[in-house]
Formats: structure tokens, C-alpha cells, sequence
């Protein structure tokens, strides 16, 4: 691709804003961000924080390997504390079926250097102190996965864009798009038309629907996904527990507070942000079965984000067919935030014609209509 | 008005200053600098300092209490013991 000197980047959650700041020290002067919404009100302020590198797909394990390597610094990088804790993630299997699926996850893990390893009960036990392990036949820990604290990673790519000369637009829509059968010249908002050389789609949930004011069909589904989080307690909890019967997750996060989700099986499509009372008391019995010492603990809130799920799990980023510059980075399926230290740099260098440390077809958008597609099975929610 | 050590979050300790510097960075609504500061994520989730951090936004901005907003309350009213809303008679 050659270097576009006007982009316009919708969406200013942890992938807009970070690729928005990529672009920027790679040399991109002309940047905006628009955001419908506030800083944070997408699924970048509302995810659980999880960092993992278990996964079941090589692009996956290799993007987040490198993320976790990279969250590391970027407190540093971006003047804030991401409140990085490398605590782990426990897989925990309750049949010989889904501890061998795990086993041979852990193993595919290890060729790409995550160190995943197999556990057996009483060692789960001893990572996490009052595990009901009476069923658990098995567990795969990767000790280098972990959790951050979302809120202060965002502000940091929104303060550094904005010294750099980005334009952060808050409260602002977009309605449409100033296109030609191949090409798209601006963004229109209700604020104003923007001239756009590029235009990126990284509105997450809302990604779909910003696809489709250019007449461009993308393959996601928006879905809510719930969240808890209690009140703070003394530091107890060292890894994301997950239970793989229901794909309930919880950890401690740096405040003291478990936060929590699960699958919802009977979730509907949509963009729905609502808090539901169903959810609270199927994640609650859930996480008694798990970690009964947990039932006198107090949630103090519940709320809800979306995931922008993709039919393999696996992100859209790239051109899209027939509007060379419209630039998809959506699709992320739960695990944006999680991967969004290397995606960044790999949008951003895609973008600015550098090499790229991953071969890009393998996001394309194409992939879906070639049926060239391989999933991952280890999403939760 | 404020000082270095005036408390309007109990739950978090956020001070006025911590929500002047938040105003500082540009931001002037409640959603924002709750997700800045930490301000009203407590167990109280807003109950106490809610009124008092509209006041300190609109004071310092100059803008509306309709401009400077609220946040979105969700459950519970109160904590609840996970125990309770898994069904559990509640103790004690």
C-alpha cells in the first residue's frame, strides 16, 4: 500500500486509538479519530482485561505471545500503569475429551514458545488455593498469561495521540461516506465532512454497521457479553480461572476485585448493553461450583459489552475487495484488547508499506467468501 | 473552593485534585472522568460522591449539569453477597 497522508480512523477504542498512535511514529501526519461515544464506552471500557496466550490457532498464540511481550513495556511507552500481573490462566478440564483437547492445545502452545503445561487436580489446587477440584480431571496453566487494567492502556494511546497531532473526535457519527464505485473520498459525520485518503473500520461491535453505510458486507455478529465484579479483597487469586464446561472466567484484578463472565448460550445477536438478573445468578452458582469460598464475597456491579465475532474467531484486517481504501481492523471476537500491542504495529506497518511480521492474507476479508478459513475454538463468551 | 486533600470518592480516595487534573487533560463529562480517575467504581458505585463530582465538573468548566451528565447506575442497588444470588439462603 502506499503512504495515504489523510486517514480517518473510525472508532477510538484500544485498536483505533493504538493504531492511530503507530501511524503517527511511523511518520503519518494527517490522522482523526471519531468516536460516537465517549473515551472508553465501547468494549474497550467494559472487557475483563484477560491476556492469554492460550490459544488454539497459530496466528492467535503467536499475536498474543507477542502482546504480552509488548505489554510489558508499554507502561513505559505510554506514561501510565497498565497494572500488568502475569498470574496465569487455568484451563480446567472436567472430562477426558476436553483434557486431551487441552493437552494437545498446550502442546501446539509450546512449539511457539508459550510455556502452556498440563496440571493435574492437586496442582491446580495449590495455584488456587480453595479450588473445588473433586470433578476436575485436568487443567492446562500458561504462567506468562495475565491481566491489565484496560481504562489507564486507552487514556495512554489517547494523551500521546493527541500530543503527536492526532485529532481525537468524541461525539461524533458517522453517517456516510463521500465514495465513488471504488473508492471512498470522506467521511461524513454530524459534525462535518472529512477528507480521508484511508478510512479504517475499527468500531468493533458498530463495525458491521460502518461497513454498510459504504455498501460493504462484513461477516460479523455483535453480541453482549455480561460482566461482575465484586468488592475488593486482600490478594488471594493468581490466575484467570476458566471453567470449560460453561466458559465461565474470573480473576483478580489489581483493585482486589474478582471480575468475572461467562458464555451465555442463549445470547441473541444485537447491540444490547443491558444488564440481565439471569446473569447474575447462572454466573454466581457457576462460580460457587468453582471457588465455593467465594459465596459470601459482594458483587458491587454488573454490566455488559460487545464482542464483534467473525465465523473463525480470527480478525478482518485489511483492504476490503472492490474499496481498496477502506481498511478493516474489526472482527477481533472477544480478544481484541488482548492482542492489540501487536496488531497495531502490524495494521500500522501493513498500512505504511513496511514489512509485516505476519503474512496478512490470513485476515483478509477475502478468506470468508474463498472458504479459506481455520477456527478457533478456545473463545469464551 | 477545593484543597489538595479534599476526599470526594471515600471508596476509590479520589480527591478534588485528581478530578481537577482529569479537567485539566480536557476531559468535562461524568463518564469520562469516572474512567480517568476511578471515581464513583467503589462499592458505593456513586451513591456518595455522585453529587459532589457533578458540582466540582461544573464549577471548573463553567458547563451545565445537563452537559457534564451522569453515569449509568446498574445492579445491584446495594452489594450482594454471591452466595445470595446464587440462590443460597442469605447468613447471618
Amino acid at each position: 500500500m502506499t503512504d495515504p497522508r489523510k486517514i480517518v480512523v473510525v472508532g477510538a477504542g484500544v485498536l483505533g486509538l493504538g493504531l492511530a498512535y503507530q501511524l503517527s511514529k511511523r511518520g503519518v501526519r494527517d490522522i482523526t479519530v471519531v468516536d460516537k461515544g465517549y473515551i472508553l464506552s465501547g468494549a474497550s471500557g467494559r472487557n475483563g482485561g484477560g491476556v492469554r496466550a492460550q490459544w488454539t490457532t497459530r496466528d492467535n498464540i503467536i499475536m498474543a505471545r507477542e502482546s504480552i511481550s509488548m505489554f510489558k513495556g508499554l507502561s513505559e511507552e505510554l506514561g501510565i500503569n497498565n497494572w500488568f500481573r502475569q498470574g496465569g490462566y487455568l484451563f480446567l478440564a472436567y472430562d477426558d475429551e476436553k483434557r486431551r483437547a487441552l493437552e494437545k492445545s498446550a502442546a501446539f502452545q509450546r512449539q511457539h514458545g508459550v510455556p502452556t503445561r498440563m496440571v493435574d487436580a492437586r496442582e491446580a489446587r495449590k495455584i488456587v488455593p480453595g479450588l473445588a477440584v473433586e470433578k476436575v480431571v485436568g487443567a492446562s496453566y500458561n504462567p506468562t498469561d495475565g491481566i491489565i487494567f484496560p481504562w489507564p492502556v486507552v487514556w495512554g494511546y489517547w494523551q500521546r495521540c493527541r500530543e503527536r497531532g492526532v485529532k481525537v473526535m468524541t461525539g461524533t457519527t458517522v453517517t456516510g461516506f463521500g465514495k465513488s464505485s471504488s473508492w471512498l473520498y470522506s467521511v461524513k459525520t454530524d459534525k462535518g465532512e472529512l477528507e480521508a485518503d484511508l478510512v479504517v473500520n475499527a468500531a468493533g461491535g458498530w463495525a458491521k454497521g460502518i461497513a454498510a453505510l459504504a455498501d460493504v458486507k462484513l461477516p460479523n455478529t455483535a453480541m453482549r457479553h455480561e460482566i461482575l465484579v465484586t468488592e475488593p479483597l486482600k490478594a488471594f487469586l493468581g490466575p484467570m480461572v476458566v471453567d470449560t464446561r460453561n466458559g465461565l472466567y474470573f480473576n483478580q484484578v489489581m483493585r482486589g476485585e474478582i471480575v468475572a463472565g461467562i458464555s451465555n448460550p442463549t445470547e441473541k445477536p444485537g447491540i444490547n448493553s443491558a444488564s440481565s438478573l439471569e446473569f447474575m445468578k447462572s454466573i454466581s452458582k457457576a462460580m460457587l461450583d468453582v471457588l465455593p469460598g467465594l459465596r459470601s464475597v459482594s458483587v458491587v456491579r454488573q454490566w455488559a459489552g460487545l464482542y464483534d465475532l467473525t465465523p473463525d474467531g480470527h480478525p478482518i484486517i485489511g483492504s476490503t475487495p472492490d474499496l481498496m481504501n477502506m481498511y478493516q481492523l474489526n472482527g477481533f471476537s472477544g480478544h481484541g484488547f488482548m492482542l492489540s500491542p501487536f496488531v497495531t504495529n502490524l495494521a500500522a506497518d501493513a498500512i505504511t508499506g513496511k514489512r509485516t511480521a505476519l503474512d496478512m492474507s490470513r485476515f483478509s476479508l477475502e478468506r470468508f467468501a474463498k472458504g479459506d478459513v481455520e477456527k478457533e475454538t478456545m473463545v469464551i463468551g | 473552593m477545593t484543597t489538595p486533600k479534599c476526599v470526594v470518592c471515600p471508596c476509590e480516595d479520589i480527591t478534588t485534585t485528581e478530578i481537577e487534573d482529569a479537567i485539566e487533560v480536557g476531559l468535562s463529562d461524568v463518564e469520562s472522568i469516572k474512567r480517568y480517575t476511578g471515581v464513583a467504581t467503589g462499592a458505593c458505585q456513586g451513591k456518595i460522591c455522585l453529587p459532589a463530582l457533578r458540582t466540582i465538573i461544573v464549577s471548573v468548566t463553567g458547563k451545565t449539569v445537563d452537559e457534564v451528565g451522569t453515569m449509568v447506575h446498574r445492579p445491584p442497588l446495594r452489594p450482594v453477597p454471591i452466595g445470595e444470588l446464587a440462590g443460597e439462603a442469605p447468613r447471618g
